[in-house]
């Protein structure tokens, strides 16, 4: 073994320069992959551990108020369910915060205060056999003037335990005293999900529903089998069995909370994963290249190791050892900075269930980083290594040199054809004559020109879809909540009248049992033409009729449908038929939702009327002035939303990611691409030495180089952009299914002509620029110092 | 008659580690058409002399000046540009290209020196079947035999007809009938006009074909002596006999 380290080390360093690119590769791609995993294992398991600390329920189900309490706790003995809590009463109110902030007084003084939406629930103990509440601030419910709220809620709205809030119950005001701050497993944060719950003892409840509310009830469940929404959907039917029909409300499932709470770190991972796949891929790329340049290079010394006795089995040893140190090195340092950088979203994710920050170091992270690390650095050294340690030493030590594979005889004729300049021709045949190392280098470039391509193009798809009202939910300026004193008429009438008014939409959302599907879908009605709002179809076309349907791709999937197919289901329990005559785009519910005309609800519930309204405005109107202006009309019964489409943060992160890996692969692969080009004119220098003993020049000597690899930057930049767009594509579309969606490619349009002939041009040039500092090297060698050398 | 080659107090001091010197103040001069043997033991410097005087070197001191040019003030472009018209090389280990094919490693020096593709094609061919390796044209150095990688190399150093031919231990990694075929060719070479300059440690070699032996020793000239054609045979004999003698 000292023979090998003391060779091994020896090695080391004279060839230092290597060592730094493999280390700096190494490192970047340890510390990606360490960053991607520390965040796949922390982020699941945060969740998972709160789940189970407490006792999450597997399904939070609605009732109506058809079914009875005795019914309702009848179906805690249903087949399938372990655990059960509930019934408890529920009710959606309105709640104006009794405290003004001062920075807001102008504000409450042009608006009114704030209204916010809250389902009550009427609950005397926060924990349970199901849905523990774990108190993170103030205490528990003790008298009927209390409430508690969610942390996810009061850090939202900026509400402290002690403050008050007004209930807004017809015309009168219930103050409510906010007594603490839960954490509640079974519910996403307030940017997902609204209305957020909030508890009150049960007979605080009844004072609470006001006139035309539809109080009903909700349990918590935990099954036997829980393992997807489908086993979830078949836990339910025993359930619904023992209820009257229609009883059934909405079903928050924890599978789509858990999902929610994952989103941001889930497309995230979906990134940072592929992009340390890449990078440990450019790693191995150039490890690989590496050991075939010291074998190709140190071939008389492979012969003369093993004629003075190292067995083959130590010459591969002592490759692969001579990567592996500088890769185990940079271990040392990227896993660290990639457990650094992982920090802040692990927090972030824990902070929202306020649990305790997890543990710095996760360990399965760390080891699964090392052994893929050495895995691939020592396969990808041993290959080529393995080769040199057959070779015969007689036959290394004589011919001095690899045995040299023939060219294509009929690339050579074509070249000869052309009639180029002699540098320039051999160059071109320089490019070819090892095809491993042309292809290492190919593949380098490749690897740079598609990443940039695909973080190009994402980058463009995403702004894109911000500013595209059907990909972000329509583009109005103004959302006005009525409350029942305010009613529909007047209201249309008050918005009509406003000259910057362009398209009002009204909404309301009712849910749909669609037959075949065992939950009830959560559904979107418009009265007015939603299609003034941007929104479309981008299958298909948008609903014109009563009974006609667009939905986005995770319910076309869940109910087995696709555009042009008829389904039938109810409404309120009314049967109707419905024709899905379009695919949207909508991560509301991860996809799994219907949007029709207001027409086709009113055949159900005849009386409804929306509650929500949508105003886009003419071009050049001010949202502040006409919001303050609509709300004059009455500031307590209405509330005027300026709508701000700024980017959400999700789409931030995720852009913020790309754009920092983008840059760390471009680095990986100009390294990658530098280290071929410098290893090439390494194992040239001989030749390039003979070239000018016999008369080129070193000018010469330079063009030769720069052609040799401007021809192979070009073939890898010519390939990598159909590579990066094929993968932009399949992100995007991993992307898009996360949440429930999907998206053809023909809503990209993230390339431009240009835009891919810069990218070939700046792969090419990144390989001319990687091959002139070695080439001026090997031009300027005086050609008696390197052929004494030999 | 004109001197091909003219070395005034030449030194080439190597420096590394310890400073190492080459050529110790050479003067010496080559006149048009003459077949100089350059010998001496193994690091007396003989390389690094024919080096200086193919511009792949540069002389610590001194002045070299080939074909009526002063070296020492060229570039390194302009002395890549002397040395495809004026002087052709030809190595101990052959230094052939191993991508190129045995025509393409003739027509690159030619290709350099800007003749036409087609005339250099032409003239390289007839070069090779000249030195009876014409078959050998479409074949890589590696299947080729040591004398035969040395022909080529020899066809390499001739294609553009410098008027200098350097060789430089031309025979010292063959064995000892491709060696006196070198020897031959070079010979014959020199009775066509072009001067020959060759370095050698064989001093039978150096005896039989040149008409004037330099000696070196510890980077300095120690002996340069002309040989008269029939003064040649006899001394060579006289060599053979203290050689027997021995
Ligand atoms: N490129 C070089 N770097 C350092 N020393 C050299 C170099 N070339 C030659 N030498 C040294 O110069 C001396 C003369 O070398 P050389 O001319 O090759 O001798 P010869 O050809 O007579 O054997 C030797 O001692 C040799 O080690
Ligand atoms: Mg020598």
């Amino acid at each position: 073994m000292t023979a090998v380290w003391r060779k091994t080390l020896a090695s080391l360093r004279r060839r230092r320069l290597q060592a730094v690119i493999i280390g700096l590769v190494v490192l970047l791609a340890a510390g990606t992959a360490t960053l991607a995993l520390t965040l796949l294992f922390g982020s699941t398991n945060a969740y998972d551990q709160a789940f189970a600390q407490q006792r999450g329920a597997h399904v939070l189900q609605e009732f109506t108020g058809g079914a009875t309490t005795v019914q309702l706790a009848h179906t805690a003995r249903a087949p399938g369910v372990t655990a059960a809590a509930g019934p408890w009463r529920t009710d959606n109110i309105t709640v104006e915060p009794a405290r003004v902030p001062p920075d807001e007084r102008q504000m409450v003084a042009d608006f009114g205060p704030p209204k916010l939406g809250l389902e009550v629930v009427g609950r005397a103990s926060p924990a349970g056999p199901a849905d523990d509440l774990r108190l993170v601030a103030g205490h528990w419910l003790r008298s009927g003037n209390q409430i508690v709220l969610t942390r996810s809620f009061a850090l939202a709205q900026s509400l402290a335990v002690g403050e008050t809030l007004n209930a807004v119950v017809g015309s009168r005001r219930v103050p409510l005293i906010i007594a603490g701050e839960v954490i509640d497993v079974d519910e996403m944060d307030a940017a997902n999900q609204s209305p957020q719950h909030a508890w009150v003892l049960p007979a605080t409840l009844p004072r609470l529903i006001g006139p035309g509310d539809q109080p009903g009830y909700e349990m918590a469940y935990r099954f036997r089998h829980a393992a997807t929404n489908a086993a979830l959907r078949a836990d339910l039917v025993p359930i619904k069995a023992l209820l009257p029909a229609g009883a059934l409300g909405f079903t928050r499932s924890y599978i789509d909370v858990r999902n929610n709470y994952n989103i941001t770190s889930a497309l995230v991972l979906t990134f940072l994963l592929a992009f340390s796949v890449f990078a440990l891929g450019a790693a191995a790329l150039i490890v690989a290249n590496i050991v075939t340049g010291a074998v190709l290079a140190g071939f008389r010394d492979i012969g003369i190791m093993k004629a003075i006795g190292f067995t083959p089995g130590q010459v591969v040893q002592m490759l692969v050892l001579q990567m592996l140190v500088p890769a185990l090195i940079a271990c040392v340092v990227g896993i660290p900075l990639g457990l650094l950088l992982s920090r802040p979203l692990v927090t972030q994710s824990a902070d929202a269930l306020g649990l305790p920050p997890p543990a710095a170091l996760s360990l399965p992270a760390v080891l699964l980083v090392i052994a893929g690390v050495v895995t691939v650095v020592a396969v990808s050294a041993a290959l080529p290594a393995w080769r040199a340690g057959r070779l015969s030493p007689v036959r290394a030590i004589v011919s001095g040199t690899a045995p040299q594979g023939r060219k294509a005889v009929g690339l050579a004729r074509a070249l000869d054809r052309l009639h180029l300049p002699p540098t320039v021709r051999l160059g071109a045949g320089q490019a070819f004559a090892r095809p491993l190392r042309a292809g290492f280098t190919a593949v380098a470039v490749l690897v740079g020109v598609a990443t940039v391509t695909f973080a190009v193009g994402l980058r463009t798809t995403l702004m894109h879809g911000l500013n595209d009202p059907a990909f972000n939910g329509g583009d109005y300026q103004i959302e006005v909540s009525r409350l029942m004193q305010y009613p529909d008429a007047r209201l249309m009438h008050t918005l009509r009248a406003q000259p910057q008014t362009q398209a009002i939409v009204a909404r309301d959302w009712a849910s749909v049992q669609v037959n075949g599907i065992s939950q009830p879908v959560q559904s979107v009605f418009t009265r007015g033409d939603a299609t003034k709002l941007g929104l479309r179809a981008l299958q298909g076309r948008w609903y014109a009729a009563p009974g006609e349907a667009v939905a986005p791709e995770a319910f076309m999937k869940e109910a087995h449908l696709r555009v042009g197919d008829y389904f039938t289901g109810s409404i309120n329990g009314r049967r109707l038929r419905f024709h899905l005559v379009g695919m949207m785009f909508d991560t509301a519910e991860f996809g799994r939702i219907l949007y029709m005309d207001f027409s086709t609800l009113h055949r159900a519930m005849p009386g409804e009327v929306p509650a929500d309204y949508l105003v886009r405005l003419r071009p050049r109107s001010d949202p502040t002035a006409y919001a303050i202006r609509v709300n004059r009309t009455s500031r307590a019964d209405l509330t005027v939303n300026i709508q701000n489409n700024t980017a959400s943060s999700v789409i931030a992160t995720v852009n913020d990611v790309v754009l920092v890996l983008a840059l760390v692969l471009a680095v990986i692969a100009a390294a990658a691409v530098f280290n071929t080009v410098l290893l090439n004119t390494r194992e040239r220098v001989r030749d390039t030495a003979v070239l000018k003993a016999v008369g080129m020049a070193p000018r010469q000597a330079i063009l030769m180089v720069a052609t040799s690899a401007a021809i192979l930057g070009l073939i890898g930049g010519i390939l990598g952009i159909p590579a990066g767009v094929v993968l932009h594509g399949v992100i995007l579309q991993l992307m898009a299914n996360l949440v429930g969606n999907t998206i053809s490619p023909l809503q990209y349009q993230a390339f431009s002509a240009p835009l891919l002939l810069g990218l070939v041009i700046a792969g090419m040039l990144v390989a001319v620029l990687g091959a002139l500092l070695p080439a001026r090297w090997a031009a300027y060698t005086g050609v008696a110092e390197v052929l004494h050398a030999e | 008659m004109t001197q091909v080659i003219e070395l005034t107090q030449v030194s080439k001091v190597y420096n590394g580690g310890a400073a190492q010197t080459a050529l110790d103040g050479i003067s010496m001069s080559v006149a048009s058409g003459e077949f100089v043997a350059v010998m001496g033991p193994s690091g007396s410097g003989k390389s690094t002399l024919l080096n200086m005087v193919a511009g792949l070197d540069r002389p610590t001191s001194g002045r070299v000046c080939v074909g009526g040019r002063d070296l020492t003030g060229l570039s390194e472009g302009e002395l890549a540009k002397f040395r495809r018209t004026h002087v052709g090389i030809v190595f101990q280990f052959f230094h052939l290209l191993n991508d190129l094919t045995v025509l393409d490693n003739v027509l690159v020096a030619a290709e350099l020196a800007g003749i036409k593709r087609s005339a250099a094609r032409q003239q390289a061919t007839a070069l090779l079947a000249r030195l009876e390796i014409a078959d050998k044209a479409d074949v890589y150095p590696a299947e080729l035999s040591g004398g035969q990688r040395q022909r080529v190399a020899i066809a390499r150093a001739l294609v553009n007809r410098p008027p200098l031919l350097l060789a430089d231990e031309p025979t010292g990694a063959l064995d000892s009938r491709s060696g006196d075929q070198i020897m031959e060719l070079i010979a014959a070479i020199n009775a066509s006009g072009q001067t020959v300059v060759l370095v050698t440690h064989d001093a039978k070699l150096a005896a039989r074909h040149a008409q004037r032996v330099i000696s070196m020793s510890d980077g300095r000239i120690v002996d340069d002596a002309v040989l008269e054609p029939a003064a040649g045979t006899r001394s060579l004999l006289t060599f053979q006999r203290e050689e027997a003698r021995r």
